[in-house]
């Protein structure tokens, strides 16, 4: 076995295979850096080049691409906090505020030296795992994943904010907004309002960048700084950032382990891994009151386990040829068209090429961290640059991600209604991560609970490993409820404050109205479809209802409330409220559904510039003439396509069609 | 015997006729400078999207003029959104095509007022078959030596399977084993691949595969002793349901139907089986046209497809993709969509009260 460890290890290194590998690295880089768009983006790309091609070519130039994506969209989620794909939500949380702190290269080179530290595990435990893991997963049944569920669920007490109670309502709803969509028990269709669009549920993409990226911007033009609030050259932070990883060591590892492990087995998807890793840090750590701040361990932990989980996913899609995600089932099928039969005869017949596998994902996360952490200091100076300029190009990009879910006008309505949400989610203090948490979730749960009743009833619990997964839950549920702050003194005129509640107690109606509402519907449904929405909905609305009378009747500031408006802007901040600037986005939409979206987003740039940014007139138009020539240019080498506009009824020449 | 023979060479000669006169039909028709839009109403990695991808390089090669050629992904609502999008938009002028797949088909029978198209009005140019093989963990004790004893083994026990949704494609298995009178308890919200792995476990005793994916998988654990299968939904002709090519050794449900019961099926529940294996067998994947075109941009199409299937690199390819199945061309294309959607009133009917009563499925 180490003779063919060692010869692929060469055969890599030696002529085409190498420069195969760099190529991917390379799409990698490019499809990591775009956001919303991942692996599965990049690999349809890479498909029709590698029919018929050697598979020690084509494997190393595959590998190479999918390795590198997770540690490429960090870029986005750290410097502009635009979640930069489906793993790397989590390190929006803390990435972004360091980048506000004016320590963005630092975060950045944290993140890659997190991902690479990462990448490497993945690929260690790979090696010894396409061996020996078959037995182990097949210990996972229906009863271990749904305790996988559970414990990822139980992990929202620690994300849940200084009020518990909102903080599990506002997962309540997020798990809610999960079961939006077409119940499988049954086919029935919950809450889709009769929409074609909402029959597979509101896509993920669009549900974390309405969350995090709509709100985080808004919040930045109105404060009319750069992002960077220092403004301070970044000097030297990336070797702080590679110290970071070395600092926290224990927790880089127990994330690396997290993703791969995790990774590997059944039922949980890749969205959830990094949550589960940032609250792992979040739970473990002494000091918690930097977590959301701008702690660099919750950059590391989120960044650590979605470069190891490639190589979790790896194992069940060579062992078994179940691929655990969309880009997995393309390099499924890419295998297949090389000639590659994935299944027990990876290991056996086809070893050297496994091997091949495991050490292009290993060179693959030494060459994308190594050439992002040297682009990270450059780019980094993007967060000194004025908020106003910035931030047109920033909604360019959120609508552009936003319109890959279904290339249709539907994602970049439903990303204005989610980020209004979010909008009012963060100005009130609903904590954002728990939404998500519940959101990513909802399925999984609701199919685990029916599956394992079906199949066990609740027998499965006397089961090995369900024992042992029942313990952490356990573990994991007393950790959250022992770690709450206590006895912090809330001052009157804080963001804690109980004066000028109107808005926040018209907010909570609005949610406790659309609970309801659920809760109402249910009664339409066939009680297969209907029991778990309407359990959920109950629940939330008995939270909901104790918050409700706090927010109408305390006298004195509460965790209840929570108004980011008391918060201190600076002096020079503009008046302007978030509803203005969503108004903003409302007019980019119009222009879109007038211009299509090429043109009508050069439009938007150069008006937002024009009005707000007081640049020169020379600049507004280089502004939306990069932004119209990098969206043509991506329409063009890499066949993305966007939504059009009125002007698109007419036959008109590339790139305006 | 010579009556066939001399069917077959009519057949022949049909076939030469026919493809002359495509040929000349299609004369007029070229592409050159233009770019071909391939709506596919599914995600990146999805089957539909690699069937399209495979054959993305050889439009461009095999059609006159060389056009350009791009697939569009649009996603959504179970392939509504895309399929919605193309009805609404094509122009029937050879631009736009569509990859179509088993899932728009169930959207055509049950998607109700969120479908916007209608598969009945689009020209098919082409359908490629895939077939259907159910299988068994041996758990069961069943052998694989006697296919009927093996269903009364098995129709004493009470079994699970997995699916992914009471109103998706593999309804059609489910009616094979409703048709079979078998005790079957339907796990939902699982994929192929998941229902497999469950079946390693121990979990799920009934699981099915395409021909591909089964030839891929199956067969090796039916060598090892974990399976065995037990039937294929067979293959569509005219009206009839055959043995399916890739699997001659096994026997289809309607023929273990026959020997279990003494008696060929008949009634609604075989109709909308029928229409079911048609659907999931014959119309699996394939590509159409927007309602309205003309039949010489038709005959393009057919004609590039045929020539595609016979470049010898496609051959190498497309592997087990197409498979050994008779692939199925303009007006047969449209027969066997017609097959699959157009029911009957009354087997429309049967089939909804089946779905209401056994899964509450409203539409």
């Amino acid at each position: 076995m180490l003779d063919i460890i060692l010869t692929t290890f060469v055969q890599l290194l030696t002529g085409w295979h190498f420069v195969y590998l760099l190529l991917g690295v390379l799409l990698g880089l490019v499809f990591g850096v775009l956001p919303a768009m991942g692996g599965a983006a990049g690999m349809a790309v890479l498909l029709p080049f590698i029919f018929g091609m050697p598979p020690s070519l084509a494997l190393p130039m595959m590998i190479g691409m999918m390795a590198v994506t997770p540690t490429a969209d960090t870029f986005s989620s750290v410097l502009m906090g635009i979640p930069g794909g489906n793993s790397s939500q989590a390190t929006v949380l803390d990435g972004f505020p360091m980048s506000k702190r004016g320590e963005a290269a630092r975060a950045l080179s944290a993140a890659f030296t997190a991902s690479l530290v990462g990448g490497l595990f993945g690929a260690l435990i790979l090696t010894f795992a396409v061996v020996v893991a078959k037995p182990l997963l097949l210990m996972i049944g229906f009863g271990e994943q749904l305790l996988l569920v559970l414990l990822a669920l139980t992990m929202v007490g620690t994300l849940a904010g200084p009020n518990p109670l909102k903080g599990l309502a506002t997962c309540g709803l997020g798990l809610l907004a999960g079961m939006i969509g077409t119940a499988p028990t049954s086919g029935t269709q919950r809450l889709t309002g009769d929409l074609a669009y909402l029959l597979d549920g509101p896509p993920l993409p669009i549900i974390a960048l309405g969350l995090f990226a709509i709100p985080e911007i808004v919040d930045l033009v109105r404060r009319q700084s750069s992002i960077s609030k220092t403004g301070v050259s970044i000097g030297s932070g990336w070797l702080e950032g590679m110290k970071d990883t070395f600092r926290h060591w224990g927790l880089v590892l127990r994330c690396s382990g997290i993703g791969v492990v995790v990774g590997a087995m059944p039922g949980l998807g890749g969205s959830v891994i990094n949550w589960m890793a940032y609250s792992h840090a979040v739970q473990t750590a002494k000091d918690k009151s930097q977590f959301g701040k701008g702690d660099v361990r919750g950059v590391l932990a989120p960044e650590s386990a979605n470069n190891a989980q490639d190589g979790g996913h790896l194992i069940p899609t060579l062992l078994f040829g179940i691929p655990a995600g969309a880009s997995m089932a393309l390099l499924l099928s890419g295998f297949i068209l090389i000639g590659l039969k994935p299944g027990l005869e990876m290991v056996t017949n086809n070893l050297g090429l496994t091997y091949t596998i495991i050490w292009s994902l290993a060179l693959a996360n030494v060459i994308g961290a190594g050439t992002c952490v040297l682009i990270s200091q450059p780019i980094s100076r993007l967060t000194t640059v004025p908020s106003t300029v910035i931030a047109p190009f920033m909604f360019v990009i959120i609508f552009f991600a936003a319109a890959q879910s279904t290339r249709s006008w539907y994602d970049l309505i439903a990303v204005m209604v989610v980020g209004a949400l979010g909008v009012y989610l963060k100005r009130f203090g609903w904590p954002r991560p728990a939404f998500m948490i519940g959101f990513v979730l909802s399925t999984q749960l609701e199919n685990g609970i029916y599956r394992v009743v079906q199949i066990y009833q609740w027998s499965f619990l006397t089961r090995p490993v369900a024992l042992i997964l029942l313990a952490i839950v356990a573990i994991s549920l007393g950790a959250a409820l022992w770690y709450r702050e206590h006895g912090r003194v809330l001052a009157a005129d804080g963001v804690h404050s109980h004066l000028g509640r109107m808005p926040q107690v018209l907010f909570f109606a609005v949610l406790f109205s659309a609970t309801a509402y659920a809760l109402i519907q249910s009664f339409e449904w066939t009680y297969a479809a209907a029991l778990f929405p309407r359990s959920v909905a109950i629940v939330t609305l008995l939270l909901l209802a104790p918050l409700g009378l706090v927010l109408l009747m305390a006298k004195s500031p509460s965790t209840a409330f929570y108004e980011s408006e008391r918060e201190e802007f600076s002096a020079d901040v503009e008046q302007h409220s978030n509803e203005y600037f969503l108004l903003w986005l409302l007019g980019y939409v119009g222009i879109i559904a007038l211009a299509g979206f090429t043109l009508g987003s050069a439009v938007f740039v150069y008006v937002f510039m024009w009005r707000k940014a007081q640049v020169s007139p020379l600049t507004c138009v280089l502004s939306a003439g990069s932004v119209f020539a990098l969206l043509a240019g991506l329409n063009y080498w890499l066949g993305i396509t966007y939504v059009d506009g009125l002007l698109q009824t007419w036959d008109l020449p590339w790139p305006l069609n | 015997m010579i009556a066939t023979r001399w069917v077959k060479t009519l057949a022949a000669a049909a076939a030469v006729i026919g493809a002359f006169t495509a040929g000349a039909l299609a004369n007029n028709v070229n592409f050159a400078g233009k770019t071909v839009n391939v709506i596919v109403p599914y995600t990146e990695g999805g089957g539909t999207d690699l069937y399209a991808r495979l054959f993305v390089p050889y439009l461009r090669k095999h059609l006159p003029g060389n056009p350009t050629v791009v697939i569009r992904n649009m996603p959504g609502g179970g392939s509504i959104m895309g399929s919605n999008h193309f009805h609404k938009t094509a122009k029937p002028d050879g631009l736009t095509i569509v990859a179509t797949s088993s899932s728009t088909l169930v959207a055509q029978l049950f998607a109700g007022k969120k479908r916007e198209f209608d598969v009945l009005k689009w020209r098919q140019f082409i359908v490629s078959p895939q077939g259907t093989v159910a299988y068994v963990t041996t758990k069961t004790g069943v052998t694989g030596k006697d296919p009927v004893a093996d269903i009364q083994t098995l129709r004493k026990q009470k079994l699970k399977y997995g699916s992914k949704q009471p109103d998706a494609g593999e309804l059609r298995v489910i009616l094979a084993f409703e048709l079979l009178d078998m005790n079957v308890d339907t796990v939902f919200g699982l994929a192929r691949g998941e229902v497999r792995q469950a079946m390693m476990r121990g979990e799920i005793e009934l699981n099915h595969d395409t021909a591909e994916t089964y030839l891929a998988n199956g067969e090796k654990m039916h060598k090892d002793g974990q399976i065995v299968p037990l039937f294929t939904l067979g293959y569509p002709k005219g009206d009839q349901i055959v043995r399916d090519p890739t699997f001659p050794q096994l026997m289809t449900a309607s023929e273990l139907y026959e020997k279990l019961n003494g008696k060929a099926p008949s009634g609604p529940l075989y109709e909308a089986y029928k229409s079911f294996v048609n659907l999931g067998v014959a119309a699996s994947k394939g590509f159409a046209l927007p309602n309205g075109t003309p039949d010489e941009i038709r005959e393009t199409y057919v004609v590039a497809m045929r020539k595609t299937l016979d470049d010898p690199e496609f051959k190498k390819a497309s592997g087990d993709e197409v498979g050994e199945y008779p692939q199925l061309f303009g007006n047969d294309a449209d027969f066997a969509i017609k097959q699959a959607v157009d029911l009957s009133p009354e087997t429309n009917k049967w089939l909804l009260d089946f779905l209401s009563s056994k899964y509450g499925f409203k539409p």
